[in-house]
Formats: structure tokens, C-alpha cells, sequence
């Protein structure tokens, strides 16, 4: 036999030890890919994450009345909420709100995303926390990543946010690259408030989920869309889930704070 | 010496076959996710808040229609279902995926020797078509190919979203009260799953009717605890009671239902109109000394056929899993 007869019999153990141990320096690149493929899996973040940053428009395109406008008393369309949440709807006194300080109601994280307003998104804290700036309101939205709710944490109308970056692919396949992974964020110790301006109630056991996608168009300004998804085992039947588009702009000639009204 | 040799021709040989083996991160694209299944409509949105009704007629504001579609759409009457030369009674073209309150049911056709996916293909509903995204490469037809009712689609994966560009569709709608489309309009569909939810992204384009991009989105829910029915029975274009001399369309200014949506919702008619302007925030500026916030939701509204859901209200919306629309 030829390979006996160059004697890899006598020394084939060896052999196939050193090239066990030689292979990933020998094939750096196949080796590097691995572990990097590994590494990239636990604690990078796409690159389209920096893309984020800047200002953001709402497309109004769908709910226009129910987000444009403060909808009638009684206006409960579309929202599966319960018999106590109703009861509590139907005694929305958008004056007494005013006069108590609670013009803010809603503009709590559990509806902000859906109203008619810019968004100014930047990196904060060496890049561990995301802040998302709504004009409309004027509140601040911080999306921490690591860590969990401290606990001397209150509760605020924007709550505390969790947030993740999750890898798309399926479970048991493939790790997806960092391209592949969306914003998952959590959000919870947030202060009651009204999933639309007519008073309808979220309570302050309301778990607010949302996912970012971003999508690029070539040549154009991309869009960012936020799946959110508001459960609430007082005032909700079943959670509510909403999915606000927003388009990138070029600079902040949209930007227009406006402090909370509970009228308009 | 020789056994120097032998483990450098070991070692490349090893090297070239590791490259060689199949990566399986790229024998498929590295971010393609299963989509295959049923997927439940979440109709929270206003779109699927309206079924089974129709949207109110004139409701037409946060669509950025040009001046021909505000035109045709205010020459609009529902009559015009009815009409089997305009094609909509056995369904609607594919962008009635992101304005119907219908589910999805998602597969792949499979290639038979390497089991690669040819084409996602989304199924249809009653008066739906079901739609082909074809992954394979092929080139669009021409643009004189015919508009089949699916109309064509090809796909690709990007970081992980299923993007579908569609075009060949027959003239349709940009909503289900008479907002048009032409049959030179294409719409791109992201489709982004995040576990057992699934958005679509939905970027339409029409040089006739639109004056720019109209986007919409649609989410749903992975449904695994009973399988969607079927398209249902055939659909056989008929006489629907439309008179053989009359003609369901408004002559401009005669359109009777113009003030449905002021009367109703304090909205102010202008703002229906206004198209693209109306899709921004600071259209709200123009909105604010116009609007009339009626003193409460009105819930009989005469023209639909289940004005008890007008409002809404505890236990009014079932239109999600077990009981909802789901098929």
C-alpha cells in the first residue's frame, strides 16, 4: 500500500495528533470564522444598530383617526379590553386629568410609540442604554441593555426598559450573523395610563413588549417599525399588539416638543 | 524530511478540504428563517377593525393619494363589486393581504433532489389570490406580461427578513372603500419574525394614483392549535343585482356619502383629501382648529352591517385566535 509504504503506519497517530492540533493555526481563517461566528453571537450588535441613531418620523397611515385625533368618549374600537377597563374609560375626564396633573396619561410607554410624533434615538452610557426622545410630550424612553430593574427603581410613566439584541434564525439552527438580530425590549414599572387619548387604561401591572425592525430601501431613508404588544391581565382580554412605522429624516427641521395635553 | 512533507501535504490537503465541506452556514442563506405555518391575523389595526365591514366611505386620509386617485376614489361606489368586468368579486390583488382581516398560511415548495426552497408560497383566502415568491432567481416578466390576480413576486433574504418585491399586479385598492391603485403599482413586503409573532412591512408604489410611497404594516400570530380552512368554495363571477343600465360610479360632486366621515367623526373633509400631507404629524396644526370632537362614539351608524362593533367594547372584539378570524 502506498501509504504504508511511507510509513505512516509506524507514525500515523502522530500525524493525525499534529494536525489535530496544527489545523486551526494552519487554517486561520476557517478558525477565526468560527470563533468569531461564536463570539458575535453573545455580545455584538448589528451594525445597522448605529443606524438608529438620529431623528425619526411617525407614518400615519393606518388608525388615523384613533392617533391623529383624541376619538369621542365611548370610542373603544379595535382595543379588546375588559368590563373594569370600560368602566373606568367611560369616566375619562380629560379636564380633571389636567387639573390633577395627569395630562401625561397618555403619554406613557405603553402607547407613546403610537402617536403622532418624532423620535430622536442616540447611544448613551458608553453605548449601554438607548435613548429614544419623543417630541410629542416631550418624554424620554431609556432602553438598558444588561443588567435587570434596579430596585430602588419607581414607577415612571416610560417605566424601566430591558433591552436584548435576539438572533432571528430558528432555534437549533444555524447562529444568524448580527445582522440578522432585531431590539427586543421589555418594559415594566410603568406608572397607569391610557392606551389613547379617550382614557382608555392600561394599570400599572401592564407588560409592555415591543420589537424593532429596521428596513432599508436603496436610495431612500430608511424605516423603523415597532411591534409592540401590551399585555395587561386588568384592563386587557387579551394583549394588544400595534405596529407604528417610522421613517428616518434627514435632520431635526421636524422636531417640535410640546408639553402633554389630555385634550388634543 | 519526508515526514516534514507528508504533514504539510497533510495539512493542506485538510485545509482545502474544510473548505471544501459544506459551511452550513452558507450551503442556505445564513439568515433564512422558517415562516412555514399559520399565522393569525392580529386585527387590532383599523384595516381589520373594519371586517367585516367596509372601511367608512370617504375615510381616505393617511393615504397618500395623488389628485387622479382622490378623483377616482371619490367616483367610487361599493356597487362596483358587483361588476364582473372589473374583476373584484372573485378577489382582490395581493396587497389585500395587508387590508383584509384574513391570516396567512405560509410553506416553501421544495427543489426534489437538494430540497432547497424554490418559493414561499402564501395561501389564499376567499377573495384572496394566494401569492408565489419565487427564490430561484428568475427574471421578471415583461411589462406587457399579463396582470394575473397574484401578480408576480420574486424574494430574497436580507439579515433575516424575507424581502418580497411584487409587481403584475391587476388594478386594485389602496384600501377597501375606493382608494385605487393601477396596475403599474408594485409593493415590497419585509416579512420579520420575532418568535411566534410576525410582522409584515408593506412599501407600495404607484406612479398613477399615489404621489408617494404608502406604507402599511400587519402583525401575526404563529396558530398552532387548529389548522386554517381552505380558500373556501369557487368563485364563479355572476350577476350580484347591479341593473343592467345603471352605472355604478359618482359623477364628480354627486358623490352622496362625501360627508359620512365629517357627520361621524367631526373630521373635517378636507383632511380626507389632503393625501400625503396627511400621513405627518404637523398635519395635526391644521387638524386642531377643524376637528370637532363629538361628544360621544356614535354607534349606530346605519350603513354597516354590524354597527354594534362601531365602538367596540368588552367582548365586541374576537378577532384573534379561537372564534376570530383566523381563516
Amino acid at each position: 500500500m502506498v501509504i504504508a509504504g511511507l510509513g505512516l503506519r509506524r507514525w500515523g497517530l502522530g500525524a493525525l495528533a499534529t494536525l489535530l492540533a496544527l489545523g486551526p493555526i494552519a487554517c486561520p481563517s476557517y478558525a477565526q470564522e468560527i470563533s468569531r461566528d461564536r463570539a458575535d453571537a453573545r455580545v455584538q450588535r448589528p451594525v445597522w444598530a448605529n443606524d438608529l441613531t438620529g431623528y425619526w418620523v411617525s407614518l400615519i397611515t393606518e388608525d388615523w383617526r384613533l392617533r391623529m385625533l383624541t376619538p369621542a368618549k365611548g370610542d373603544y374600537v379595535g382595543i379588546p379590553l375588559t368590563a373594569a377597563a370600560a368602566r373606568v374609560a367611560d369616566a375619562w375626564n380629560p379636564a380633571r386629568d389636567a387639573a390633577g396633573g395627569q395630562q401625561c396619561r397618555s403619554y406613557g410607554a405603553a402607547a407613546i410609540m403610537f402617536r403622532p410624533e418624532e423620535l430622536r434615538i442616540g447611544w448613551e452610557d458608553n453605548e449601554a442604554t438607548l435613548s429614544v426622545s419623543v417630541d410629542a410630550g416631550m418624554q424620554t424612553r431609556l432602553l438598558h441593555f444588561g443588567g435587570t430593574v434596579p430596585v430602588s427603581f419607581q414607577p415612571t410613566w416610560q417605566g424601566y426598559s430591558s433591552a436584548t439584541w435576539v438572533a432571528r434564525t430558528t432555534p437549533g439552527f444555524v447562529q444568524s450573523p448580527p445582522e440578522a438580530q432585531y431590539l427586543h425590549v421589555i418594559t415594566t414599572h410603568m406608572l397607569p395610563g391610557y392606551l389613547r387619548q379617550n382614557g382608555i387604561p392600561y394599570s400599572a401591572q401592564a407588560v409592555l413588549t415591543e420589537d424593532f425592525d429596521l428596513v432599508s430601501v436603496q436610495g431612500e431613508q430608511p424605516y423603523l417599525t415597532d411591534t409592540t404588544t401590551v399585555a395587561d391581565p386588568l384592563y386587557l382580554e387579551y394583549p394588544l399588539v400595534l405596529s407604528p412605522i417610522f421613517e428616518k429624516q434627514p435632520g431635526a427641521a421636524g422636531w417640535d416638543p410640546a408639553p402633554c395635553s389630555s385634550t388634543w | 524530511m519526508k515526514r516534514n512533507l507528508l504533514i504539510l501535504y497533510l495539512l493542506g490537503t485538510a485545509c482545502i478540504g474544510l473548505a471544501g465541506f459544506p459551511d452550513p452556514a452558507r450551503s442556505q442563506p445564513s439568515t433564512a428563517v422558517d415562516l412555514s405555518g399559520n399565522w393569525s391575523a392580529d386585527n387590532a389595526t383599523d384595516e381589520g377593525m373594519d371586517a367585516p365591514d367596509e372601511p367608512l366611505p370617504g375615510n381616505w386620509a393617511g393615504i397618500p393619494l395623488n389628485a387622479s386617485g382622490r378623483a377616482l376614489a371619490l367616483s367610487y361606489d361599493s356597487a362596483q363589486l358587483a361588476e364582473p368586468y372589473l374583476g373584484l368579486q372573485c378577489g382582490y390583488p395581493p396587497v389585500y393581504m395587508m387590508l383584509g382581516p384574513f391570516g396567512l398560511r405560509i410553506s416553501n415548495l421544495t427543489e426534489n433532489n437538494n430540497g432547497t426552497t424554490v418559493a414561499w408560497r402564501i395561501g389564499g383566502w376567499v377573495d384572496r389570490g394566494p401569492i408565489t415568491i419565487w427564490m430561484d432567481g428568475r427574471a421578471e416578466p415583461s411589462a406587457y406580461a399579463p396582470h394575473p390576480r397574484n401578480g408576480f413576486a420574486t424574494g430574497e433574504w436580507v439579515n433575516g427578513m424575507l424581502i418580497a418585491h411584487v409587481s403584475h399586479m391587476p388594478a386594485g385598492i389602496a384600501k377597501r372603500n375606493g382608494a385605487p391603485l393601477s396596475d403599474r403599482a408594485t409593493m415590497t413586503l419585509w416579512f420579520s419574525r420575532h418568535g411566534e409573532t410576525l410582522t409584515v412591512l408593506a412599501r407600495i408604489v404607484d406612479p398613477v394614483y399615489l404621489s408617494q410611497p404608502f406604507l402599511l404594516t400587519r402583525v401575526f400570530l404563529h396558530y398552532v392549535s387548529a389548522p386554517q380552512s381552505a380558500v373556501g368554495e369557487p368563485c364563479v363571477m355572476a350577476y350580484e343585482g347591479v341593473a343592467p343600465d345603471a352605472v355604478p360610479f359618482y359623477l364628480p360632486g354627486q358623490n352622496p356619502l362625501r360627508n359620512v366621515v365629517p357627520e361621524t367623526y367631526g373630521i373635517p373633509f378636507s383632511a380626507e383629501l389632503a393625501g400625503a400631507a396627511s400621513m405627518y404629524p404637523a398635519f395635526r396644526k391644521v387638524l386642531r382648529n377643524e376637528y370637532r370632537r363629538p361628544a360621544s362614539c356614535q354607534n349606530e351608524l346605519k350603513y354597516q352591517t354590524f354597527p354594534d362593533r362601531a365602538c367596540g367594547g368588552p367582548g365586541k372584539y374576537p378577532l384573534r385566535g379561537p372564534g376570530g378570524t383566523t381563516d
